[in-house]
């Protein structure tokens, strides 16, 4: 290297350190406005080495773009982090796990001859890369959670009613445990000798969203197209959600009268339906989207699991993920293009079978078959993965904080 | 500097027979090279596998208790690196992990899994099950495989064969650099290869010259399977000690015979199974470069390659020629008698003939 390049190579890590610090102290500046901004002489902040730091920050290796990108995102959406700069000293010293980009460095003026990864803007890197740092960052902040002290998941005590008939409910996961919930909490009783069974649907590609963010809850690291690859493979749906199939099983099992079938788009209309052969009070219940946790999920999952091991990783997801990765906003996920034309021809099939039961069915069968809906993404967006990511991010850190401070007292 | 203990699991059906031969061929001239492949009383590592994994094997268990314990003491007599090498490890429980894990509590432990494409890992595993004492057709071997729950499994396919459940398992806490996947490569390529993948992961240098190994584990074609299997259900319930079994069958017949016939039909999976072998494998690798674990091959040389059902050449595993089938039992059977031959008028081959006939 040339005395030239010693000396580009010296600013450009002055420059990157200092850039790392201001971030660190919660600016929210570009790398492009940070780099071409006047350096102000004799600032500390353009001088990170001389705050005696050894950190990212400091006199050890460059946090690479995907790191440093995490950090201004981080401090763009959660200013208001307790802590922020300890939270930055962790984004910055940590990598992504899996498979990506290797320490990306940033553009610099007369870096043009250098080997490995090319240098990329942060701002522009695919978000993919920033969601891998940020994934890191979680599998940090969770490997360090402390389960005994996050409490499970507590219902309030309703006295049950004895003499209303208790309930089963089967069929798509996510529509089964919010109605479930509500139904107990309305003091019904679940299961008993005289249970009456309800199978609950809806249009095939929320099914498969529901049934893909089981998977994932149970550890799979499985992208949305491979369930429905998985499913045109092997040429039927999950046995999970293949409502006739079960319905049929229920029927062969208790009687055909025991057995109602309950096709909605809506959880509240499910409970509408369910409560209504019941013969109980029903009420709203507010749709759950999880489809970019869940795909935050899946790509936490193996590293996770070989962070805590297979059961920790479980009560993690039951106790924690919910209270830090839930509440996102309302997204539709639609059927991979590969797939829309098998997933028609099953979802028809489904539809008659369930015409053809001898079961009630409450709803249209028809539901069944997924339609094309324009506008709907076939596939999770990383952008909006990422935006998700970065506040659950916030949230683990902030539940961290917050158990720490209760240990201290 | 911490030393450094290698944990290689398995997965069966994947090489492992031939990497453990060369190690062991060549035990002196890798010390000298600061790895050691700790020498047992069979010679490999087995019995120690089994004493962890608490299997009882066919009887098995007993004979090799205690010896577990054996070969960490003298893997803690090695003056550098470790490796510590056997298949059956793969279905270790998480408390077995744990306890091995605590033996090499002051070690920097790595685990190296060789893992090889399902759709030659299922036929393999098949065969291997036919080579003990199986009698089920393939058919049904791979309805259980696909029907078989794949997380926590009780199937031993599974378990053994599970790439995420296996360094689950066995990876819980280690830095996701200590886990080393070495893929087995495609059958076109020299089989040197696996061993340059194994050798460059337990630090060993490239270009060693050592000796290489010619006896290991290779598999049955369908003909071959079948005369086994067969034989299998002939034997099935006639009282036959497991050492004349492994002596006659496996060894006479399997190994030493069967196994190195010319021109052998290779298992190969149904057209209507390659949609499900390519999901699963699809999943496996999506969970591997999530979990970054050290790659050392090529994740593609996990990818099934579909055969050309097209053109007609394609056998049932379970309905080879007959006229094949019986070429091959005569040829085992002209084996067992050449092999007991010398013997025939022993008065303890007398014996052991007089017990078989009960």
């Amino acid at each position: 290297m040339s005395p030239e390049q010693d000396v580009a190579g010296a600013e450009y890590a002055d420059r990157v350190r200092a850039w790392a610090a201001a971030l660190r102290a919660g600016s929210t500046q570009t790398w492009r406005e940070f780099r071409d901004a006047p350096a102000s002489p004799g600032a500390l902040l353009d001088r990170p080495h001389e705050q005696g730091s050894t950190g990212p920050t400091g006199s050890g290796p460059l946090p690479g773009a995907a790191q440093l990108e995490l950090v201004r995102r981080l401090s763009v959406t959660g200013a208001d982090l307790p802590e922020f700069a300890e939270l930055a000293d962790l984004a910055l010293a940590t990598s992504g796990p899996g498979r990506g980009l290797v320490d990306v460095p940033l553009p610099w003026p007369g870096s043009a001859v250098r080997t490995g990864t090319p240098p990329v803007d942060p701002e522009a890197l695919p978000p993919d890369e920033v969601i891998r740092a940020a994934t890191g960052v979680l599998v940090r902040l969770l490997e360090s959670v402390d389960l005994t002290r996050t409490n499970r998941s507590s219902r309030s005590w309703r006295p049950r009613s004895p003499w209303r008939r208790g309930f089963t409910l089967l069929g798509a996961p996510t529509t089964v445990g919010l109605v479930r919930a509500a139904l107990l909490d309305a003091g019904l009783r679940e299961g008993g000798p005289r249970t009456t069974c309800f199978v609950l649907g809806g249009p095939l590609d929320d099914l498969m969203v529901q049934r893909w963010a089981g998977r994932v809850r149970a550890g799979a690291a499985m992208r949305w197209p491979r369930m429905w690859r998985a499913a045109q493979a092997n040429d039927r749906v999950p046995p999970a959600i293949a409502l006739p199939m079960i319905a049929a099983h229920l029927v062969a099992e208790l009687g055909a009268e025991r057995v109602h079938v309950v096709l909605a788009d809506d959880p509240t209309a499910t409970l509408a339906a369910v409560a209504g052969v019941l013969g109980a009070p029903a009420g709203e219940i507010a749709p759950r989207s999880e489809v970019l946790a869940t795909d935050l999920l899946r790509r936490l999952n193996p590293a996770l699991t070989l962070a805590v091991g297979d059961e920790a990783r479980r009560r993690v997801v039951d106790r924690v993920w919910p209270e830090i990765a839930g509440g996102e906003e309302p997204t539709s996920l639609g059927v991979p293009a590969g797939q829309f034309a098998w997933a028609v021809a099953c979802g028809e099939r489904m539809a008659e079978a369930l015409a053809r039961g001898r079961y009630a069915v409450h709803g249209d069968p028809g539901l069944v078959v997924p339609v094309s809906r324009p506008g709907v993404r076939r596939a999770p967006d990383p952008e909006a993965v990422l935006a998700h990511g970065l506040t659950v991010v916030g949230r683990a850190w902030r539940a961290g904080r917050t158990q720490a401070a209760g240990g201290r007292t | 500097m911490a030393r450094r203990v290698f944990l290689h699991i398995g997965t069966p059906k994947s090489g492992t027979t031939y990497l453990q031969e060369k190690l062991a061929l060549n035990r002196e001239v890798i010390a000298q090279h600061g790895l050691t492949y700790p020498n047992t009383r069979t010679g490999n590592h087995f019995e120690a596998a089994l004493d962890l994994i608490e299997e009882r094997w066919a009887g098995q268990r007993e004979v090799a208790r205690g010896q577990w314990s054996t070969l960490v003491n003298e893997s803690r007599r090695a003056p550098g690196d470790v490796v510590i090498s056997h298949e059956i490890m793969a279905a270790a429980t998480s408390p077995q992990v744990a306890a091995a894990m605590a033996a090499f509590a002051d070690d920097e432990v790595h685990v190296v899994l060789t893992a090889r494409d399902l759709a030659r890992q299922i036929p393999a595993e098949w065969q291997e099950n036919v080579k003990h004492r199986g009698r089920r057709p393939f058919a049904k071997f791979m309805t259980r495989v696909v029907q078989g729950r794949r997380t926590n499994p009780d199937l031993w396919f599974w378990r053994v064969q599970g790439v995420p459940d296996v360094l689950t398992r066995w990876g819980n806490g280690l830095p996701p650099d200590r886990i080393h996947v070495v893929t087995v490569p495609q059958p076109e390529a020299p089989r040197e290869l696996l061993w340059q993948r194994f050798a460059q992961v337990v630090g060993l240098q490239p270009g060693l010259d050592l000796a290489e190994a010619t006896d290991y584990n290779p598999s049955l074609g369908i003909v071959e399977a079948s005369v086994v299997r067969r034989l299998n259900k002939q034997l099935a319930g006639k009282g036959i000690p497991r050492e004349v079994y492994v002596d006659l069958v496996r060894e006479v017949v399997a190994r030493d015979t069967l196994a190195h016939r010319p021109d052998q039909i290779r298992a190969v999976l149904p057209e209507r199974r390659w949609g499900f072998v390519e999901e699963v494998t699809g999943e496996w690798l999506e969970w591997l470069e999530g979990a970054g674990v050290d790659i050392v091959g090529d994740l593609a040389d996990l990818r099934p390659r579909r055969p050309d059902f097209a053109d007609g050449s394609w056998v049932h595993p379970d309905d080879p020629p007959a006229d094949l089938v019986a070429d091959a039992a005569i040829e085992a059977l002209a084996a067992v008698i050449e092999d007991i031959a010398p013997t025939h008028k022993s008065p303890v081959r007398r014996l052991a003939r007089r017990f078989l006939r009960g």
